[in-house]
C-alpha cells in the first residue's frame, strides 16, 4: 500500500465477536441458526474485521497524526472485539446497544453514531463468519449516504481525498476501484495479513473502560428499524432549470425593475400608456394597429 | 409524506442533522430581546413555528459576535456574552421538542448602522460610508481583525453549548465579511484588499475560525446576495464566483441566497420583497448560485405558497425554500399544507407593514393579519368563553371580520351585518392600486374562516339601531370604518374638479390631463391613486406638508412605488400643503417659509386625507345596549395592522 498524502486519517473500524469456527459447529435444525458443539461458547474476532483493523493500523502508522476509532454494536460479552481493538493499537473503542437484532439494526445503531462525526474512513469487515450476510457495510454507507467498496482483497494507494482498491470478483478476477472519501469499504478476510497481539497489550486493554451508547431506533410497521433520523432518503438533487435572470451588466435599477415585472424587458422612462384621440374611424384603427402590433389578435 | 408535495416534505441531510422538510424560517431581527437576551417573548414566538411543523428554524436576525456590531437600534440578541448560553439551551430545548432544526444568524455589522446608541465607534474595511446610514466608519486594522475573528468563533460555541444545531454566518445585507468582498466598499492595499481572494480573506479567517471551534458534528452556513442591486457593487457574476469559491474552500454546509443588499434604498427594499414583486422573484439568483456550488441551498424572496415552494424545489433552485414572512403570517403553515388544507393558510400578502417595515424603524415585530404574532405569550391559546352571548357584529371590514371569527371561535352566537354585497371593506378599494392586488388576502382567509364557522352573515344588510335591537344581543360590536375626510379647506368642499384618493380607485376621475395629487395622509392612498391616473396617460405631480411624499410608507414599501412612478414621469415637491381654492385657481403654502402660490394649470385635484370615522351608529348605540364597542377604523382611522389587533383584542375579553 502507498499512502500518498501523509495527512491525518480518521478512521473508523466496526468489529464483531463470532463464535470461533475452528471448534466443530452444528447446524439447529428448527431454526437454522449455527451452534458451536462445545459446553461453553468459545468466541473471537470475526477475520474480516481483524483485516479492517489492520488495515486501519498500518495506515495510521504510515500517516502520523492519524486516530483509529474501534466501534461495536453488542452486549457486554461483545466486547472482548473492542479489547482486541484496543490491544492491537486502537486510540479508542465505544460500544453501543440497543434493541433489534440482524444486519439492519446493527446497521442503524452504527449509524446514529456516525451521524454524531464525520471519519474519513469507515472500515468494515466484508461479511462475518457467523449469519454471512455481507449486509452491514453496504447498509451503512447507505445510510450514511458515503460511497462504498465492498469485498475489498487489496489496497493499492490512498490519500486524503480518494482511496485506489482492488475488488475480489468470481474466479479470482479481480477490479481496480478508486473512490473518493469520506467513504466506506468492507474488506475480505484475506486482504491483509494480520499481526500478533501481544498477551500483555490484551490484559492492559482488558483494564480500559469502555463506553457504552444506548440508543433505541424508532421501528416502523414492517418491524425493520426505521434508518435513525433518517424517516425517508434524500430526494436526489433537482437539475437547475434556467429562469430569467438580468444581465449583469445592466444597470441595478433596470435588474430590479425587470425582476419587479416579472422578467419583462425595462419600462421605457416615458409613459408607456397613450390616449387615442379622434373619431370613432380613426379611433377603432389605431387600436386594432395597436392590437395587432402586439399580437394580441 | 405529503402526496402533493413529496419534495416540500421530505427530509434533508445537513452534516450530522437530518431536517424533516424543506421549509425554513430565515434569520429575522423581531426585536423582542430583552438585555440582548432571547426571553420567553422570542422563545414562544419561535415555539409556534416549530409546532407548525417548520423544519429548519434559523433565529435570531443579525445577532452580535462583539459589541463593536452597531445592535442596539434592532434590539438584537447579543451573542458575545456568555450570559446568553442558558437563554439558549431553554430555547433550543423548546424547539427541539417538536423535532425542527435550530440555528442562529451571527454577525458584524461593519459599517451598517449609527454609533450613537451604543457610543461603539463603527468599523468598516475603509473609510466608505453605507449610503443608507451615511456615518463614516473607522478603518478594521489587523488587530481588530484579530478580535472579531475570535468573537465569531467564540459566538458560534456559544450557540453549540446552548444546544444548538448549527450557525449560519451573515455575509448578506453587506455587513463585515461582505463589506470586504464589495469592491465599491474596500479600498484597502493591504492583503485584505485589492482582488477578489484577497477581498475574501478577511471571510474565510471568520468561516475557518468558526469551524475550528466548534467542531465536525456542528451545521455552518453562510448567508449571501445572489445580486446587491447596488451600482459597482456584487452583482450576479461576481456572487457566483464568490461562492464556488467558498464552495471550493469546503467548510459549509449550506448558502442561504437573498437578492438585494442593506446598502442603498432600493436593494434594501428588494431584501425583503414586497407585493410590488413576483412570487419567487429572486428564483434565478438561488439556482445560478447551486449551479456551482455542490452544497444545498436556500431559495429565498416571496415564497408564500406551498405550491410554489415545491416547483421551485422540482426546477432545482433550491435545496430549501425560506418561507420566512410565510411563517409569520402563520406559523402553522406546514401542518396545513401537509394536511391539504391549503384554503385555511393565512397567506403572507407580502405587505411588510407589521414586520420588516417595523423592525427597520425600532418597533418589534408583527403581523398585519395574524394578532398573535409577537404576542404569544398571552395570545397563543384561545380560551372559550365562559357564558356564551348572542352577539352582533356590524360591519365586515378586517375589523368586523376577525371579531366575528374569535367571537365564533370562542363559543357566541354571532351576527355579522355588512351593507354592501362584499367582505373587506376599505381593502376592496385599497387593492385596485397597482401591484397591491394582494392587498386584501387578509379579508379572503377572514372570509372564508367566518363562513366556515357558521357565523350569521348578513349581506346587503344595513345596520341600524331598531334592527340591531331586534336582534336582542347581548353585545353590539361597531366595526363600521370610515370614509374619505374631506377636511374644511376652504373652496374644497365645492370644488367641481376635486376627488377622493378612494374615488380615484373608484374609477369615479372626473376628466382632464393635468393632475394635483395632494398626499396629506402620507401612506398608499395617494401615490396608489396617482399611479392610477399615470396609467391612463394623464400628467401627475404630488405635493405633500411632510418631507417626502408618501411620507410614512416603510422602507420596503417606498423605493418600488418611487421606482414605477418616476419611470411613469411623475412629479413630486414636499413641504406644501393645500391652502385654498377660489375660481377654478388652486392655492399652496409651503409649511415652512409661508409663501403662498397660485395654481390655474389643475384639471383634476386628487386629495388624500386618510378617512374619517363612520361612527353614527356607535353613539346612537350607546347606553341602548348591554355592552358596546367601538373597533377598528369606526373609533378612529388608522390602519389595517390597528383594525385586527383592536378586534382581536376585545374579542378575546367579551
Ligand atoms: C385606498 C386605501 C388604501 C389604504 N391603504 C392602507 C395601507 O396601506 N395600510 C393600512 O394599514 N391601511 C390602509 N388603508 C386603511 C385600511 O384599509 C383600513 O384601516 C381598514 O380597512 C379598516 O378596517 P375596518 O374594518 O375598521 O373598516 P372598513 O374597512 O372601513 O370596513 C367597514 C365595513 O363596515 C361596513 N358598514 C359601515 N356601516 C355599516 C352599517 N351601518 N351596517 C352594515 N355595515 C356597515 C362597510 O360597508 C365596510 O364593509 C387603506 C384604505 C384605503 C381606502
Ligand atoms: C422583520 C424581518 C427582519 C429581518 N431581519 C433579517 C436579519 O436580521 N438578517 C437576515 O439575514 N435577514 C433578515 N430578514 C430577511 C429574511 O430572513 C428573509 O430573507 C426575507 O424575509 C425574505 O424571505 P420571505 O419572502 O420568505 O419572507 C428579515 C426579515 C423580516 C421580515
Amino acid at each position: 500500500m502507498k499512502v500518498l498524502h501523509t495527512t491525518p486519517f480518521k478512521i473508523a473500524v466496526c468489529l464483531k465477536e463470532v463464535l470461533d469456527a475452528r471448534l466443530p459447529l452444528k447446524v439447529e435444525a428448527k431454526t437454522g441458526a449455527i451452534q458451536q458443539d462445545a459446553p461453553e461458547p468459545v468466541v473471537t474476532l470475526n477475520p474480516a474485521d481483524r483485516s479492517a483493523l489492520e488495515f486501519a493500523m498500518q495506515l495510521r502508522e504510515q500517516s502520523p497524526g492519524s486516530r483509529v476509532e474501534v466501534f461495536s454494536v453488542s452486549d457486554v460479552a461483545g466486547q472482548a472485539a473492542l479489547w482486541y481493538g484496543l490491544a492491537r493499537g486502537a486510540d479508542d473503542a465505544e460500544r453501543i446497544e440497543g434493541s433489534g437484532k440482524g444486519a439492519p439494526y446493527t446497521a442503524a445503531l452504527l449509524a446514529t453514531r456516525f451521524h454524531k462525526e464525520t471519519f474519513d474512513l469507515i472500515c468494515c469487515g466484508d461479511e462475518t463468519l457467523d449469519n454471512s450476510s455481507a449486509l452491514v457495510g453496504p447498509l451503512l454507507a447507505e445510510i450514511l449516504d458515503l460511497p462504498q467498496v465492498t469485498g475489498v482483497v487489496r489496497i493499492v494507494e490512498c490519500s486524503k481525498s480518494s482511496i485506489l482498491v482492488e475488488r475480489g470478483l468470481e474466479r479470482g478476477s479481480r477490479e481496480l476501484v478508486e473512490m473518493d472519501l469520506p467513504g466506506l469499504i468492507t474488506l475480505k478476510a484475506e486482504s491483509v495479513p494480520w499481526r500478533y497481539v501481544s498477551y500483555q497489550k490484551l490484559e492492559e486493554a482488558q483494564l480500559r473502560n469502555i463506553p457504552v451508547r444506548r440508543e433505541t431506533l424508532p421501528t416502523s410497521s414492517n418491524g425493520l428499524p426505521k434508518w435513525p433520523e433518517q424517516a425517508t432518503p434524500t430526494a436526489p438533487r433537482a437539475r437547475v432549470k434556467k429562469s430569467f435572470t438580468p444581465d449583469s451588466k445592466m444597470s441595478p435599477a433596470d435588474r430590479v425593475r425587470m425582476i419587479m415585472a416579472g422578467g419583462a424587458a425595462p419600462q421605457e422612462s416615458k409613459s408607456k400608456s397613450s390616449v387615442v384621440e379622434g373619431d370613432a374611424e380613426y379611433v377603432s384603427e389605431q387600436l386594432y394597429r395597436f392590437l395587432k402590433h402586439h399580437e394580441f389578435v | 409524506m405529503s402526496e402533493q408535495f413529496p419534495l416540500l416534505f421530505s427530509p434533508l441531510q445537513l452534516r450530522n442533522k437530518t431536517i424533516k422538510n424543506r421549509i425554513a424560517s430565515t434569520a429575522h431581527v423581531t426585536i423582542f430581546a430583552e438585555n440582548g437576551m432571547p426571553a420567553d417573548r422570542e422563545r414562544r414566538y419561535y415555539e409556534e413555528k416549530a409546532k407548525g411543523g417548520a423544519g429548519l428554524l434559523i433565529c435570531f436576525g443579525s445577532s452580535s459576535v462583539h459589541p463593536t456590531s452597531p445592535a442596539l437600534d434592532w434590539k438584537v440578541v447579543e451573542m458575545f456574552d456568555d450570559r446568553v448560553i442558558p437563554h439558549l439551551q431553554k430555547f433550543s430545548d423548546t424547539m427541539h421538542g417538536y423535532g425542527a432544526a435550530v440555528l442562529a444568524q451571527i454577525t458584524h455589522r461593519g459599517r451598517r448602522g449609527h454609533s450613537n446608541l451604543s457610543w461603539q465607534r463603527l468599523l468598516g474595511p475603509s473609510r466608505v460610508k453605507e449610503p443608507n446610514h451615511r456615518e463614516v466608519p473607522g478603518v478594521v486594522q489587523r488587530e481588530d481583525i484579530d478580535m472579531i475573528v475570535k468573537a465569531f468563533g467564540q459566538a458560534a460555541l456559544r450557540l453549540k453549548q446552548g444546544g444548538f444545531d448549527g450557525v449560519e454566518i451573515s455575509a448578506a445585507h453587506c455587513h463585515l465579511i461582505d463589506q470586504f468582498w464589495g469592491p465599491h466598499v474596500n479600498f484597502r492595499d493591504d492583503e485584505f484588499g485589492g482582488d477578489l481572494d484577497n477581498r475574501m480573506k478577511f471571510g474565510f479567517m471568520v468561516i475557518e475560525r468558526v469551524r475550528e471551534t466548534v467542531g465536525d458534528d456542528f451545521i455552518v452556513g453562510i448567508r449571501i446576495t445572489g445580486d446587491d442591486f447596488v451600482e459597482g457593487g456584487l452583482n450576479n457574476d461576481i456572487m457566483c464566483e464568490i461562492a464556488q469559491k467558498l464552495s471550493e474552500h469546503g467548510m459549509l454546509d449550506y448558502f442561504n441566497v437573498i437578492g438585494g443588499s442593506g446598502e442603498t434604498l432600493p436593494a434594501e427594499a428588494a431584501c425583503v420583497p414586497s407585493m410590488n414583486f413576483p412570487l419567487a422573484c429572486f428564483k434565478h439568483l438561488s439556482g445560478r448560485i447551486r449551479e456551482v456550488v455542490k452544497e444545498p441551498v436556500i431559495a429565498v424572496g416571496r415564497i408564500n405558497d406551498p405550491v410554489v415552494a415545491e416547483k421551485l424545489l422540482a426546477d432545482g433552485q433550491g435545496d430549501i425554500v425560506a418561507m420566512t414572512r410565510a411563517l409569520i403570517a402563520d406559523p402553522y403553515l406546514p401542518l396545513k399544507a401537509k394536511e391539504g388544507r391549503l384554503d385555511d393558510i393565512r397567506q403572507c400578502m407580502g405587505y411588510n407593514e407589521g414586520c420588516i417595515d417595523r423592525q427597520y424603524r425600532g418597533i418589534p415585530v408583527g403581523c398585519v393579519q395574524n394578532p398573535v404574532i409577537g404576542k404569544e405569550v398571552d395570545w397563543a391559546d384561545l380560551p372559550p368563553a365562559t357564558t356564551t352571548k348572542k352577539v352582533v357584529v356590524i360591519g365586515a371590514g378586517p375589523a368586523g371580520l376577525e371579531a366575528a371569527r374569535i367571537l365564533k371561535t370562542r363559543g357566541h352566537q354571532v351576527v355579522l351585518f355588512e351593507k354592501s354585497d362584499r367582505f373587506g371593506g376599505q381593502l376592496n378599494i385599497a387593492k385596485l392600486a397597482a401591484k397591491r392586488g394582494d392587498y386584501d388576502g387578509v379579508a379572503r382567509w377572514l372570509e372564508l374562516q367566518v363562513k366556515k364557522l357558521g357565523v350569521d352573515i348578513r349581506l346587503n344588510t344595513e345596520a341600524t339601531v331598531d334592527g340591531i335591537l331586534a336582534e336582542n344581543p347581548d353585545t353590539v360590536v361597531v366595526a363600521t370604518g370610515a370614509v374619505p375626510l374631506l377636511p374644511p379647506v376652504p373652496g374644497l368642499q365645492e370644488c367641481e374638479f376635486a376627488v377622493s384618493a378612494w374615488d380615484v380607485l373608484l374609477g369615479k376621475a372626473p376628466a382632464g390631463n393635468r393632475v394635483l395629487v395632494l398626499d396629506d395622509q402620507g401612506g398608499q392612498e395617494s401615490v396608489g391613486a396617482a399611479e392610477f391616473l399615470l396609467d391612463e396617460g394623464r400628467e401627475v405631480e404630488i405635493i405633500t406638508p411632510h418631507y417626502s411624499v408618501g411620507e410614512d410608507l416603510g422602507p420596503t414599501n417606498k423605493p418600488p412605488v418611487y421606482a414605477r412612478l418616476y419611470a411613469k414621469g411623475v412629479r413630486m415637491q414636499s413641504t406644501w400643503e393645500l391652502a385654498a381654492i377660489e375660481s377654478g385657481i388652486v392655492r399652496l403654502r409651503n409649511l415652512h417659509a409661508g409663501v403662498e402660490i397660485e395654481r390655474d394649470d389643475v384639471d383634476v385635484l386628487v386629495y388624500s386625507y386618510g378617512g374619517q370615522s363612520v361612527d353614527g351608529l356607535a353613539r346612537e348605540l350607546s347606553g341602548k345596549v348591554k355592552e358596546l364597542h367601538n373597533i377598528g377604523d369606526s373609533y378612529a382611522p388608522r390602519s389595517l395592522h390597528h383594525s385586527i389587533i383592536e378586534a382581536h383584542k376585545y374579542a378575546r375579553e367579551i
